[in-house]
């Protein structure tokens, strides 16, 4: 299961062909309790570490903009590992995408915080512009570096198979 | 926040509400059409928590952090916004994803005020 549930990466072609076709994204995502144990730990996990993010920039930076600035760490910090995560093959199977993808990804990164912060007139219109352009960037920036780390590995894991 | 709040019971707490918070989107995330609607009714639940919590329980620090970052910031998610956006720009749907874009932001932003003006009641 990953954090993009029934979206995954690696339906990106299926997506465009699905698009043609005009129907619906098609695979339900599993849903084991095996998921949910691992997605609650990765989530827990994130979660803890954005609020320690949160404390720890309290100390080091001033108070009126440790909340933006904690938002734009977790967010893209957050939105280029699962970037990565959905392309790199080490990351491949169910288990750790429920565990990195939907659940450390997905509690570390936060939507309802970009919204407190958006009402609360933390975070300006343009700087909110900004986070929802750059979480894309490195989202793609990510997937792109993972599959690129994938190809290495497997070309290296094949020329030195060749080599035996 | 502060240092002084790291004790071991309210780490305890953000994990376990986080992590559930987590669970629960991910029962959400099997939603999803033609449009992601699990994730985004997911993080327009999560604001709406956290407008609820901000609201009732700003007296109440540890509520405050348990409900706001642990379950909202669990069941919230912006990297999931990002990856099914950027998904949806490849298959060439560009509409989809402004309209998506537009909605969770918009939507999120006013579930907070609901939340507040609900616990304001």
């Amino acid at each position: 299961m990953s954090e993009l549930g029934a979206w995954d990466s690696s339906e990106g072609e299926a997506l465009a062909a699905e698009a043609k076709a005009s129907s619906t994204v098609a695979t339900p995502p599993r849903f084991a309790p095996r998921d949910f144990g691992l997605v609650f730990l990765g989530g827990g996990l994130g979660s803890l570490a954005r609020w320690l993010v949160a404390v720890l920039l309290d100390h080091t930076i001033a108070a009126a903009s440790v909340q933006l600035v904690c938002l734009f760490i977790v967010n893209l910090v957050g939105a280029a590992f699962l970037g990565f995560i959905n392309g790199q093959r080490r990351f491949a199977s169910e288990d750790a995408k429920s565990f990195w993808g939907a659940g450390f990804c997905g509690g570390f990164t936060t939507m309802s915080g970009l919204a407190i912060a958006i009402d609360s007139a933390v975070i300006t219109p343009w700087l909110t512009v900004a986070m929802i352009f750059f979480g894309l960037v490195v989202y793609a920036g990510g997937l792109l570096l993972g599959q690129r780390g994938s190809e290495t590995s497997s070309s290296e894991a094949s020329s030195s198979g060749a080599g035996e | 926040m502060s240092l002084d709040t790291l004790n071991p019971a309210l780490l305890l707490l953000v994990f376990i509400a986080g992590g559930l918070g987590s669970a629960i989107r991910l029962l959400f995330s099997r939603w999803s059409g033609r449009w992601p609607w699990g994730i985004l009714v997911a993080n327009i639940a999560a604001s709406l928590i956290a407008g609820m919590t901000i609201g009732r329980f700003s007296g109440s620090a540890t509520i405050a952090v348990v409900l706001v970052w642990g379950v909202a910031g669990g069941l919230s998610t912006f990297s999931s916004w990002a990856g099914q956006t950027v998904h949806l720009i490849g298959a060439g749907r560009w509409i989809t994803a402004m309209l998506y874009t537009a909605a969770t932001v918009a939507l999120s932003s006013t579930a907070v005020y609901i939340g507040l003006a609900i616990a304001a009641r």
